[in-house]
Order: C-alpha cells, then structure tokens, then sequence
C-alpha cells in the first residue's frame, strides 16, 4: 500500500434492500487532491459517499483511509479521520447555527466559528435560527459544520446543488484552498466533466463498475 | 444574548418553592399557625398541625416534585433519543410496559406495588417496551410511523394489563386497579428513601446524555459521521427514560401529558439545547405535577380528583398556547 494515499477502496460492493447499487468499484485518492465523484441520476453516486463516510455498509470490497480499513476503525476513530457534508442535511430543533456548529465538539471557539462562516460568506447566518434557514443556507451551514472540524479527509454530497453562482464559486474556492493546505477532499456532483477541470481525478461512479 | 428573568432556572426553582409552600397549606383540613410550623419543624412534633404539614402533606408535596421532575425529564430523553416532538412515554410505549413489568412483578408474588423491587420490575418491562416499538416503527425512521406503532402497541400492553387486573382477585387486585388510574394518594414516606435517590440519579444520567441528544437531532447518518453511536447512545437514553418513568409508574401509576407538555413548555425557556433542556423539563414537570395534585385534593375537599385530568386540564391549554405561538423551536 503506497503511503501518500488518503482514501482507497477495492472492488466495493453495495446492495440496498437487496439490489446491488456498486459493484466492483475501484479508486485511489492521492493526499493533498480534489476528486469529483459524477454519474446519472440513480448511479449510487451518494451511496458511494456514505459507505466512504462508514455510515452505509459495504457486502463486498474494502475501504482504506490512510491504509487503514475502515471496518476496522471505530466510529470515533473514523470521525477523527475524515469529516462528512451530507446532502440535503435537516434539523429539527432550533438550534442557531453557531450552536450547530459546536456541535460534536464543545471546545471550538467563536473566533473559529466566525473564521469559518466568512470563509463562505455566511457571516450573517452565525445568530440564526437553523429552522428558518434555505436550502442553500442549510448547505453552506453543513460545510461550514464539516470545515471547522479540520479534518484531513472532508467528503461533500452535492455541495453545489442549491447554491447560486456566487456561492458555488465560494465554494470551490473553499476546495481549492483546502487543497494547498494539504487536505484531501471528495465530492459527489450533478455536474459535466467541463465544469469539473479543476479537480485532480473525476471518477464516473457508471463507468468505473464492471458489468 | 440576554436571557429574560423569568426565563432562568433560578427564577423557576424559586417560583416551585413558592407553588410548595402554597401546596403545604392547602388541604382538607384547616392549618393554625401555618408559618410557625413551616420554618420550625421540629419545633412541636405533637401537635396537630405539625402533623398534618410535615406527615400528610410534605411527602405528598415531595413525591409531586419528584415524579413531576422525572416525567418532565422523561419526556425531554423521549423526544430527544427519537427525534420526535411527540413521543412521550404514554406514547413510545414506557409507560405500558412499565405497568406490565409491575403487574408481572406482584403476579409472581416477587413485587409489591411502591416497592423498589416494584421499580426493576417497571424497568424491565419499560426498556422491553420501548425498544420493541422502536424497532417495530423501522427504527424511528418516520415520525408519524414511530407514534402510530407506539400508540398501538401501548393499547395492546394497556389491554393485557387492564384484562389482569380484572381476573387478578387478590387482596391487591383494589390497589392495582386504583394505582392504574394514577394517584398520589398511595405514597408513603418511607417511599421517599429510595425514590428520591434513584430519580435524582437518573436525571443527573439524564444531563449526561445531553450532548449526545443534541447530536442525534441531525439525524443518525450526521451523528454517526461526528463521532457517535447512535444506536448505543439511543440505548443509553431509552434506559435512563425507563428508570425514570418505572420509578412515576411503580408508585403512582400512570400519569399521562406531564412528559409530552414539560419539554415543550421546558424548550420556549432555555432553547433546544439538551443539557439546559433536562433542568427546565425537571422543574417545568415538577410544577406541572405538584399544582395538579394540590388542585386534586383540594378543590372538592374529602374527595380526591383523579390526577391525569387535572395534568391534562393545566398542561394542555399552556402546550396549545405556546405551539400555536409558533415558537421556531421544533420543526
């Protein structure tokens, strides 16, 4: 196993009430890159996101973060290892969005909190209610939640889906930056490998599986 | 942020002192020299006032308090571990299978009702119950899905229960039947001994379990990918809300609504945030139950209202009042 490898994973398998929706499924990410998960609608693009997270299992293959397999890690080992940007991320209590970013991690202070929502220009959402938030806010509040965790590893669902074009450029930016900070990340996007030619690697979650 | 006064924890304790003393002079019976025998009282342990406030009334006001806090808090683990504004544990199944843990205890001869082994019993059956219909509702995945299975399975519990104690002809089978409605009238002050312990115990469990709460309100997957079990911080919680619900069950039966009303009216004061949550519930709960009993056996002096209307008759109308204010405090 090569070292520099941030995430790895092997003939992954995964079956959702039965029907397998990946099989086969091979890709390595180097540390320090961006790589673009694409596929049609239905591909299993998220359901690659969340076996890659250690949320949805896998019925065959392994997954390797940092060469190690993650069945093998416990949960908060894993959450110490990479942090995760689900799509469409609800909440249910209203809680303001510099509580929800504490969450998980009481110590982070509010200079971090601050730091972080300027980083996506969202500033103005720190004192607001959770509940009243947009779709788009509520995406920007969720990466914000997984930036300031500081992980190595950081997995987005969609990250651009409900975000305008000031936003998404935001957003890319936010990536890139990671990027030169030597962070590894992985998206899964709706989107055209021409939109994508900033990234590193773009793995088709279709073409990457043998029949 | 500043908080209203009239928001703060300090604020609600000193009110619930004030709703005791209140409760201590209420009663069927007329009290001389109130004052006198509330802040002397060891002062004359003959008389009959003495009598009447620190013996009669003072373990029933404590008893309120305590089974009041518990269901409050109760309430809070509910609809914290489930994610769900209207669990409760009349409707998750905890108090069913709380009393069927009892009938079962005192059916085997191995319980008596009040009593500690009573309240592993309720436990027991508390914790079955409320897993069961966790499990049975495809694990909470859908709110509506998680109250209709809890409200059917509770019937079914409820049923067995109530059919028992129809055929049971033991000497008991009046107190069972009694107790099953809920009241307060059956605590003795030995009770308190390890009542209060255990209650306060398990809410101090409670306020631990707090900041995994406030995770599981993201959803599992969210949770999960920040470092928590779900599962087993949702064991934990169910744990915890069956002690807390076996320990009101055991001894006064069931009393339904304080659970569903204290966090709701708990969440308008101190906010979402569970660790806060857990000490308004407590105390929310605690008034809820204590002006309730004080209203039952006063208002129609020999006689004793059931207990679970006048929770209902207080708790709902503020419930109604603050959800229609639509507070943006659960969506």
């Amino acid at each position: 196993m090569r070292e520099e490898l941030a995430l790895e994973l092997r003939n992954v398998e995964i079956k959702r009430d039965g029907l397998k929706i990946i099989s086969g499924f091979g890709a390595t990410c180097d540390r320090g890159t961006i790589t673009a998960i694409i596929g049609a609608n239905g591909s299993g693009k998220s359901t690659l996101l969340g076996a890659i997270s250690g949320v949805l299992p896998i019925s065959k293959g392994s997954i390797f973060l940092n060469g190690q397999n993650i069945s093998e890690l416990s949960i908060q080992e894993q959450a110490l290892a990479r942090s995760v940007v689900l799509q469409n991320q609800r909440y249910t209590l209203g809680f303001t969005v510099a509580q929800i970013m504490r969450l998980g991690n009481t110590k982070i202070t509010d200079a971090e909190v601050e730091r972080v929502l300027i980083s996506l220009g969202a500033l103005n959402l720190k004192d607001r209610n959770v509940l009243s938030l947009s779709g788009g806010e509520r995406q920007r509040v969720s990466i914000a939640h997984a930036l300031i965790q500081n992980r190595d590893l950081i997995l987005l669902d969609e990250p651009f889906a409900a975000q305008d074009l000031t936003s998404r450029e935001k957003i890319q930016q936010i990536l890139e930056d990671l990027k030169s900070a030597g962070k590894t990340v992985v998206f899964v996007a709706h989107m055209g490998q021409s939109e994508l030619h900033w990234c590193d690697q773009v793995v088709d979650a279709d073409a990457k599986q043998r029949p | 942020m500043r908080v209203a006064m009239y928001k703060s924890p300090i604020f609600l304790s000193f009110l619930l002192l004030l709703i005791a003393i209140t409760a201590l002079s209420l009663g069927a019976a007329q009290v001389e020299g109130l004052w006198r025998t509330l802040l002397n009282p060891f002062a004359s342990t003959d008389s009959q006032s003495y009598q009447i406030i620190w013996q009669i009334r003072a373990p029933r006001v404590a008893t309120a308090l305590l089974i009041g806090a518990a269901l409050g808090v109760a309430g809070a683990i509910a609809q914290g571990s489930t994610n769900n504004p209207l669990a409760e544990p009349a409707i998750l199944g905890t108090a069913a299978g709380a009393s069927l843990g009892v009938l079962l205890g005192v059916a085997l001869n191995l319980a008596t009702i009040g009593s500690i082994t009573a309240v592993a019993f309720a436990t027991g059956g508390a914790l079955f119950a409320t897993a069961l219909v966790f499990r049975l509702s495809a694990r909470g995945n859908s709110s509506l899905q998680l109250i209709i299975v809890g409200i059917a399975t509770s019937a079914i519990i409820s049923a067995v229960v109530g059919i028992t104690i129809s055929i049971i002809s033991r000497p008991e089978a009046r107190s069972i039947s009694f107790w099953s409605l809920g009241s307060l009238a059956l605590i003795q002050s030995t009770d308190l001994i390890y009542l209060a312990p255990l209650i306060v115990t398990a809410i101090f469990g409670a306020y631990l379990l707090a900041p995994p709460l406030d995770l599981l309100s993201l959803s599992d997957e969210s949770a999960q990918s920040l470092g928590l079990n779900p599962q087993s911080a949702r064991l934990k919680a169910f744990l915890v809300l069956s002690i807390l619900v076996a320990a009101a069950v055991s001894t006064v039966g069931t009393i339904s609504f304080i659970g569903l009303a204290a966090p709701h009216i708990a969440r308008f004061l101190s906010g979402p945030a569970h660790r806060k949550l857990v000490i308004s519930s407590a105390l929310i709960g605690a008034a809820l139950l204590l002006i309730s009993d004080t209203a039952a056996r006063s208002l129609v002096p020999p006689n004793e209202l059931p207990i679970g209307l006048l929770t209902s008759l207080i708790g709902a109308p503020i419930l109604i009042y603050l959800v229609r204010r639509r507070g943006q405090v659960w969506q």
